[in-house]
């Protein structure tokens, strides 16, 4: 079957086709129910209904979108991750298309402070693991949490986000979630960096180097390059994180057959 | 940086400058911990002092006490979680144990109980949250083997264990690995494992018997994972402890018995914490005249019934 309209899609997506459907929110997966702004240059970016009718006829992951403890933040502070979130998910389509992988259905769920434990807070390593084990959405689609603020350690510096590499297929497993990142990191494309990278660990991808860093531009530019390594934006000691998001075909392959890759509707 | 006090940087400066520059940001971290005016900023510098190893760490002690007092329970619940790791005072974490927040309590308890194997003294025992859990296939999840390989210990897995733990020296002995789940995972035994000539004696006090070592692919190298203790909560006499396996925050994965007899102790792990540690069924040897540690086990899948909570749907917009 090949997804040519908006029914099929939600058909695909197990959403049902009753009642109101909203593009932005039902199959692209907006929180704000509206693209997201690009950080660069502010513009809202466009979407095609096309692509997101081919991703769900080839092979592709489902995405629960997990915000713990955004009602902790300011009004403004909310908003612009929540944009934040939107934008990993926008980004996350573009830079996996090119490894032969879609975004399906993405759904967003929260878990508020006071329910939190306070796990919205991630200060260590052992509290990452527990937030996915404590919490975690009983369905296919991998369970991405993101917190209000991480403040753990993590050798050499601070903790981004963290994932099992070769992530559970089956809920309530080990490995069955991971951390896509805080909201005290603002830059929009650091989040979405993290969230894609992150999802590439859970779908069985390894870093593309060693203690040392690649010494190929190329490579230093592939998403599963550390941030210590992507070649910084000209002029600057800041990472160009934006354009380290390169897949090899190698590693679309790999990701292809991990058991959280749907095939096609 | 030499131009911008620490109190001055924003959340995401300092964020940055620990990200580009680990060392950098841990010179500043004493400065940002005592008069950020950013309670979360002050969280990461308490966690930078505390995972900066030694010598570092242990010099952040007096840094970290007075910042026990701080009106935030961010701040508070990590810097509890760091005295029960580098310091030995009970009463400043008995304290922070009866704090008004319940996450810092939390954090507390666990610092407290760390800080009792770590030192030797009763003051706070594991809480024995596991079960027996039947070893059998659930939810498809089948019962498998758990493979424990000698391994020879590597600097790096010490050093890296002793960073998180700069209290504890780690023997330099013969250690095992296996895999949890898809995790490598190696158990490195502490000092309290190598001086066990007198096995009742060891298990006649609370321990740190070895920790779970397991290599973490984003920080680049490797962090514990988990904490194999031991107490003698039923008065034995170091006969037969009560062995665990906890997270360093208080979470316990498993629990057993370790028994001694004049050439070594003999351990079982067949109780379980869902969801945080599947049924497992573990048995091994640490035989005393080798110091070598042999073992086998098996881990049963997901039980039945034991789900976790499911965050609450986000309304549709209008």
């Amino acid at each position: 079957m090949t997804v040519r309209s908006v029914r099929a899609a939600m058909t695909c997506m197990g959403l049902g086709t009753s009642g109101d459907v909203s593009l932005m929110w039902n199959v692209f997966g907006f929180r704000q129910a509206r693209p997201p702004t690009d950080p660069v240059g502010g513009a809202t970016v466009t979407m095609s209904l096309a692509n997101t009718f081919a991703d769900l006829s080839g092979r592709h992951v489902n995405l629960n979108m997990i915000a713990v403890g955004f009602d902790g933040l300011s009004a403004a502070d909310r908003d612009r991750y929540v944009n934040s979130v939107d934008w990993a998910a926008f980004r996350m389509r573009q830079i996996y298309d090119g490894a032969g992988i879609g975004v399906g259905r993405v759904q967003h769920y929260e878990i508020a402070v006071a329910d939190a434990r306070g796990y919205d807070d991630i200060g260590d390593t052992d509290e990452a693991d527990d937030l996915h084990d404590e919490w975690g959405v009983p369905n296919n689609g991998i369970d991405a949490f993101f917190v209000r603020n991480i403040s753990a350690a993590s050798g050499g510096g601070r903790l981004l986000g963290r994932s099992p590499i070769d992530g559970d297929c089956e809920k309530d497993s080990k490995d069955d979630g991971l951390l896509a990142g805080g909201a005290n990191n603002t830059d929009s494309d650091s989040v979405a960096r993290t969230f894609t990278h992150e999802v590439g660990h859970y779908l069985d991808l390894e870093h593309n180097h060693g203690d040392s860093c690649p010494t190929a531009v190329s490579s230093r530019r592939n998403l599963m390059a550390q941030t210590r390594c992507v070649p910084l934006v000209s002029g600057t000691t800041t990472p160009d994180v934006r354009n380290a998001v390169n897949l090899a075909s190698s590693q679309g392959s790999t990701m292809r057959d991990h058991c959280m890759v749907k095939g096609g509707c | 940086m030499a131009t911008q006090k620490p109190e001055k940087l924003t959340g995401q400066e300092f964020l940055e400058l620990s990200l580009r520059d680990g060392e950098a940001a841990r010179t500043i971290s004493e400065s940002v911990l005592r008069n950020h005016e950013v309670a979360d900023v002050r969280a990461a510098a308490a966690n930078l002092l505390g995972s900066a190893g030694e010598p570092r760490a242990l010099e952040a002690v007096p840094a970290l006490t007075r910042a026990a007092g701080d009106p935030s329970a961010a701040v508070r619940r990590r810097v509890a979680r760091w005295l029960g790791r580098l310091g030995d005072d009970v009463d400043v974490l008995k304290r922070l144990a009866a704090d008004e927040d319940p996450v810092v309590r939390r954090s507390a308890d666990a610092a407290l109980t760390l800080m009792s194997y770590r030192l030797g003294e009763p003051i706070r025992l594991v809480r024995d949250d596991a079960a027996d859990v039947a070893l059998e296939t659930h939810r498809g999840a089948a019962v498998r083997r758990i493979d424990f390989d000698p391994d020879q210990v590597k600097g790096a897995q010490r050093s890296d264990a002793e960073r998180d733990l700069p209290t504890v020296e780690f023997a330099d002995t013969e250690l095992l690995a296996f895999r949890c789940g898809k995790q490598e995972v190696s158990v490195l035994a502490t000092e309290s494992l190598e001086r066990s000539g007198e096995p009742f004696d060891t298990l006649a006090r609370p321990r740190i018997l070895a920790a779970l070592v397991r290599y973490d692919v984003c920080a680049d190298g490797g962090e514990i994972a988990a904490y194999v203790l031991s107490d003698d909560r039923d008065a034995t006499g170091g006969r037969e402890a009560r062995l665990w396996i906890m997270r360093g925050n208080g979470t316990v994965l498993h629990g057993g018995r370790a028994i001694a007899d004049p050439t070594g102790i003999t351990f079982v792990l067949d109780r379980s914490n869902p969801p945080y540690g599947p049924p497992v069924l573990v048995e091994g040897r640490l035989d005393l005249a080798s110091m070598k540690v042999t073992a086998k086990g098996r881990a049963g899948g997901i039980p039945e019934g034991r789900r976790g909570s499911v965050p609450t749907p986000v309304a549709t917009p209008r």
